[in-house]
């Protein structure tokens, strides 16, 4: 893991954000958002969809302004102070706006220019920015051509060669393959090694928990967490045993009774609480399990028939399942008794609202 | 002008030229209208429409051919803002904006790729009318004072479309515009008809209209040879053009935000 200290800040944060609230069309969109961020840091921002992140990206950005509240970027204040703002700030989102009609080069050219950069450096570093994004296959094409992963590359391309202090990203790696992905984030790592802040938007939680040194997790417009993702995964993170049966049972309600019963009066592990989802079997704990599987024994008893079985560790998913799971639950307050049938009744009475983690946390988005 | 600001033209401009170019469809279009205009009205009327004395020896024909030419500009200037509100809807201008160091300066390049396009197209309706006949007598020194004018003129309209643009960002707000100021504006100014041969209180309307600033300044330079009175034609150009991009920087500036 690449984390670094997490620490409270002794040092001018890179972003700093007070009393932030946001609304629209009178849902609210952040509630009252306190964070500082420290500067060479690779921070991301997760949460479900809808939860706020995107927005807060987008106001440290000073694409919209606060309803109420102050934002602070290296002393600037988004949307006032423009031109030094623009100079150390990189924002790339979502909406992968690009000319189609023109090509790649033709793009990065222009947007040299409207940074203001030395011209006379102008071939020169757009080559170096095209190596390093690897963009030299595609970029003498016109970008209608592009795929979307080519289009992302080029997008953050032409927001990374003003080498801002804070580059802002908006699910970066959505449109990029396995290895564009993998790649993308070792660049993040290096452009943080160098000394850049970056606040990524990203639902990628296992590359969180190996890349960024601390990961700020929103849930309905506030934010539940903000730790370092090893500190969240020891805090909230709960081992998972997946079982997948021969064939759906015929009464999921009264196997979920015996399988917790098994859980809690073998001892093994903490906090069981146990899904059933089709033919799927999950059973979580708070504390990981030493030992044998006692689901299984139970199981066994039972005459059904397993044909798959599957142990994880505690990770950053579980974690967020648990911290943004709690908040959910609490916000349905019990409304529909048909959503909580997947709850053991016995644990902490958080999570279990969001279902398996079998979708990882872009099937909860 | 810096050299920042220099390249921030250079390479919004040829961005615009690149788009121009890789469209030849459009491009071919904008000289049918132009082209039907003198075909039917420099014939139509060639016979019966009475010139005055300033324009012994010349036919409707010749007179209408620099009218014509700033017509295309008008219609040309006043959909300028059309890509600009395809750039809009894509979130592009927005990013454009966002990245630039002076958004007045890219402005200023997108504007300027519009003059220097509609004066070309401008010449290529000229040589047109000269295939189909017109007779022309052109002073050199006069016809580049008009041009002159006449790229103040497209300046000036083509910072009014971008401002409709910027503010409305939606096409139909601006087809209202181009139909809504092009016709009036060119039946009442000298585009078509010279202000002697008009009714009195439409000479009156025409003397305040820009376009007949650059059309009379054209016609007197094409076809009698003179030099137009450069300070009635440019002042009052530059100033408009002046107010008119003042207008349209700020609502690019605030195009950036949401």
């Amino acid at each position: 893991m690449s984390e670094r200290s997490s620490t409270p800040i002794d040092v001018a944060p890179a972003v700093r954000l007070a009393g932030v609230r946001r609304s629209f069309a009178g849902v609210h969109a952040l509630d009252g958002i306190d964070c500082a961020i420290e500067p060479a840091r690779l921070v991301a921002l997760a949460g479900a969809n809808g939860s706020g992140k995107s927005t807060m990206l987008r106001i440290v950005a000073g694409v919209i302004a606060p309803d109420a509240g102050t934002v602070d970027v290296f002393g600037a204040t988004p949307r006032t102070s423009d031109a030094a703002f623009r100079t150390m700030t990189g924002y790339v989102g979502q909406d992968l706006a690009l000319d189609g009609e023109i090509t790649g080069a033709e793009t990065l050219r222009l947007f040299y220019a409207l940074r203001g950069l030395p011209h006379g450096e102008r071939t020169r570093r757009i080559a170096a920015i095209v190596e390093e994004l690897e963009l030299g296959s595609f970029v003498e094409r016109r970008v209608a051509g592009y795929s979307g992963g080519q289009r992302q590359r080029l997008h953050l391309a032409i927001e990374t060669m003003h080498a801002p202090a804070l580059l802002l990203l908006d699910e970066p790696t959505s449109s990029l393959d396995p290895s564009g992905r993998a790649a993308l984030w070792r660049r993040l790592v290096a452009w943080r090694d160098g000394g850049h802040t970056l606040l990524v938007v990203t639902h990628d939680l296992a590359d969180v928990q190996a890349h960024c040194d601390r990961i700020v997790l929103l849930s309905a417009g506030r934010i539940v967490a903000d730790d370092a993702p090893s500190a969240l995964v020891a805090s909230h993170g709960r081992a998972r045993t997946t079982i997948e049966l021969a064939r759906i049972p015929h009464d999921p309600a009264s196997l979920r009774d015996a399988l917790e019963r098994a859980g809690g009066a073998s001892g093994a592990g903490g906090g069981v609480r146990v899904e059933i989802h089709g033919a799927v079997i999950t059973i979580t704990r708070s504390v990981p399990l030493h030992g044998p599987e006692p689901a299984l024994d139970a199981l066994r008893a039972l005459e059904i028939a397993v044909s798959r079985f599957e142990q994880h560790p505690p990770d950053l998913s579980s974690a967020f399942f648990e911290l943004t799971g709690a908040v959910v639950a609490a916000d349905r307050d019990a409304s529909d008794d048909s959503r909580v049938a997947g709850r053991s009744g016995r644990g902490s009475g958080t999570g279990g609202g969001r279902g398996s983690n079998r979708g990882g946390p872009r099937g909860a988005s | 002008m810096t050299a920042t600001a220099l390249h921030i033209v250079r390479e919004t401009a040829l961005r615009n030229w690149r788009k121009t170019l890789r469209r030849p469809v459009p491009l071919s279009f904008s000289f049918v209208q132009p082209l039907l205009w003198l075909l039917t009205f420099g014939f139509l009327f060639d016979r019966i429409a009475q010139l005055g004395p300033e324009y012994v020896g010349l036919r409707y024909f010749d007179v209408l051919l620099p009218g014509v030419c700033c017509m295309t500009v008008l219609f040309g200037a006043s959909q300028a803002g059309i890509n600009l509100v395809r750039d809009l809807q894509t979130g592009f201008v927005q990013r454009l904006v966002r990245a630039s160091a002076h958004p007045g300066w890219m402005l200023a390049g997108m504007i300027g790729a519009d003059v220097v396009r509609l004066l070309a197209q401008a010449a290529v309706v000229a040589l047109l009318g000269l295939a189909l006949g017109a007779r022309l007598s052109p002073s050199v020194p006069g016809t580049v004072l008009a041009l002159a004018g006449l790229a103040v003129f497209a300046f000036a309209w083509s910072a009014l479309s971008c401002s409709i643009a910027l503010s409305a960002k939606s096409q139909e707000a601006m087809a209202v515009f181009v139909h809504v100021s092009n016709m009036p504006l060119l039946f009442t100014s000298t585009a078509l008809v010279p202000p002697r041969q008009m009714p009195d209180w439409l000479e009156t309307v025409a003397r305040w209209n820009p376009l007949s600033l650059v059309a009379s300044a054209l016609r007197e330079a094409l076809l009698l040879a003179r030099i137009p009175d450069a300070a009635a034609l440019l002042v009052p150009l530059a100033l408009l053009g002046t107010v008119l991009f003042a207008i349209a920087r700020r609502a690019m500036s605030r195009a950036a935000m949401e």
